[in-house]
């Protein structure tokens, strides 16, 4: 505390109101402690009560200090402005810049009577041009006649003051901004939330544009509507329908992008920023590893091949040939029957492969009691039958 | 002399390879065996899906492609393969997680077609209890979804 004020003198600061003979008593002391121009200080004034004793009890005691706080607690009306201002006078004068700036954001009303107090009491040569700046800048914007405007209603008066010498700041704004249309974005606030169409859920499930929450909730559906399903399933087949039929008016490809890149200035249609093809072709071998294509290739070219007649043997039948076909009529007939394996024994391999939509049905299905299950049919060859099931958390 | 003497050995042999036939044509003709096995061998395997993009198991063989088309998941671990051999109303019981099992009961088969079974089970809860009627050396898949987020591939194949 810098002060050496009386405590009575103290607690009537702080009750907020100082009678006839503690205001003289005040007076005095400020008068003692040097204080200029205390006769005009309203010290029946509660407001100003409370910042002479924020002054006394915070600010320097600096001559300029005390010579701003006597001024500005004059001010009256003003005085949620001075404390502020008077903690920042802790340096030399221009210091008032930032406070004020910082005080004029909450209460722009008060700078003139600020500046004029300033001014008086010859702490500045004239009244900062910060408020004039501010005003000068934003002009005085008519909000209610902006949204009569975008709503098409008969806009009010002309308003009072526009800006005189700079463009004002809405036209700024509106500048940097660009149109920006507030009526859809209204519209979509206020009007009520349109149905949803469940199809198109369903849709956006099979082009597999969902994920997170909106695609568990569609597989939660799909799980538990079994007609739900039925309609995914139709979906798919007007999708392939509308894809077929596309590609027979259109042919087999459709070459869009290369107009719509040249449309739009891009140099190679096919060019991908970024794109390294080397390096998906090594991720690719690392993850494969060494694949062996021959034994494939080869069965594809022997199965071309021709069958190669041998010829028949030019020597005679001899008595060493009735001998060597005696041995393979042994080899063919006994031999087999003593090494051939049991009849159903060993296990013969085939190859995997689903069943397909006319190959497989569910003859009857349950679910537990918080399972959910879902049976998908194969629409095509190539799809399985696929029995979804919801454990409900099971554990 | 010498060429008598050929066909006289000639004939031995001939004897000799054709004798066991003939007395074998003599015997009651043996019953051929049925062309169904009595025995049915249903493969399943457990494959642990992601839709993240990742790796495809190889041991998924001829399965990868049409997972790969046919679900929304990009990538594949087989986590287990079991294989069992049932005869009609014999039943199996194989783990598939920590806590679930897979039973499986052949009901009948013939030379086409077999019916399968197919029970889903948490300890001794019954998650899915189902019977499909399937085309021999054909597969199809049961899939579960756990609500931690994983899902699980089931291929089951009837072998036969």
């Amino acid at each position: 505390m810098n002060h050496s004020l009386p405590p009575d003198l103290v607690l009537a600061l702080r009750a907020g109101a100082l009678d006839a003979d503690a205001a003289s008593r005040m007076r005095a002391v400020l008068r003692r402690e040097g204080w200029p121009d205390v006769e005009g200080l309203a010290l029946d004034d509660p407001s100003a009560c409370a910042v002479l004793l924020e002054v006394l009890e915070d600010a320097p005691r600096s001559r300029v200090g005390e010579r701003l706080a006597a001024a500005l607690v004059r001010a009256a009306g003003e005085v949620e402005l001075a404390a502020p201002v008077v903690r920042a006078v802790g340096g030399p004068v221009p210091a008032l810049g930032p406070a004020l700036e910082a005080a004029l954001s909450a209460r722009v009303e008060v700078v003139d009577g600020v500046m004029q107090a300033l001014a008086a009491d010859g702490l500045v040569e004239r009244p900062l041009p910060l408020a004039d700046a501010i005003r000068q800048e934003a002009g005085e914007v008519d909000v209610m006649a902006i949204v009569a405007a975008r709503l098409g209603l008969p806009a009010r008066a002309r308003p009072r003051r526009v800006a005189r010498r700079q463009p004002s700041l809405a036209q700024a704004v509106r500048a940097s901004a660009g149109v920006i249309d507030l009526a859809d974005l209204v519209m979509a606030a206020v009007a009520p939330a349109a149905p949803v169409d469940e199809d198109m859920w369903l849709s956006a499930m099979l082009d597999r544009e969902l994920d997170g929450p909106e695609q568990e909730r569609v597989v939660a559906r799909l799980l538990a509507d079994r007609k739900a399903g039925v309609r995914m399933t139709r979906l798919a087949d007007a999708g392939r329908g509308l894809r077929e039929a596309v590609l027979q008016a259109r042919g087999a490809e459709l070459q869009l992008w290369p107009q719509v890149a040249a449309a739009i200035g891009v140099a190679d249609a096919e060019a991908v920023p970024g794109w390294r093809g080397e390096a998906l072709a090594e991720a690719v071998r690392r993850a494969a590893g060494a694949v062996d294509v021959a034994p494939e290739v080869m069965a594809a070219v022997r199965s071309d091949l021709a069958e190669v007649e041998v010829p028949e043997p030019a020597n005679r039948r001899s008595w060493s040939a009735a001998v060597a076909l005696a041995a393979a009529l042994l080899l063919l007939t006994v031999l087999p029957r003593w090494f051939a394996p049991a009849p159903e024994e060993g296990f013969r391999e085939v190859p995997a492969q689903f069943a397909t939509a006319g190959e497989v049905n569910v003859d009857e299905i349950r679910s537990g009691p918080n399972a959910t299950v879902f049976v998908e049919v194969p629409t095509g060859d190539e799809a399985p039958l696929i029995i979804w099931v919801d454990d409900g958390g099971a554990p | 002399m010498i060429t008598l003497l050929r066909r006289l050995l000639f004939m031995l042999l001939l004897a000799c390879v054709v004798t066991p036939s003939l007395a074998t044509a003599q015997t009651p003709a043996p019953v051929m065996p049925s062309p169904v096995p009595a025995w049915v061998d249903v493969k399943l395997m457990v494959v642990q899906a992601s839709e993240q993009a990742g790796a495809v198991d190889p041991r998924l063989g001829s399965f990868a492609q049409t997972l790969l088309s046919s679900t929304p998941f990009l990538s594949f671990t087989v986590l287990a393969q079991h294989e069992m051999r049932l005869g009609d109303t014999e039943e199996h019981a194989v783990s598939v997680s920590d806590v679930r099992r897979v039973r499986c009961r052949l009901i009948s088969h013939d030379p086409q077609q077999a019916q399968l079974r197919v029970e889903l089970l948490s300890g001794d809860t019954q998650i899915v209890d189902t019977t499909v009627t399937i085309r021999r050396n054909k597969s199809f898949v049961v899939a579960m979804r756990s609500r931690d987020g994983t899902t699980l591939l089931i291929p089951l194949t009837v072998r036969y």
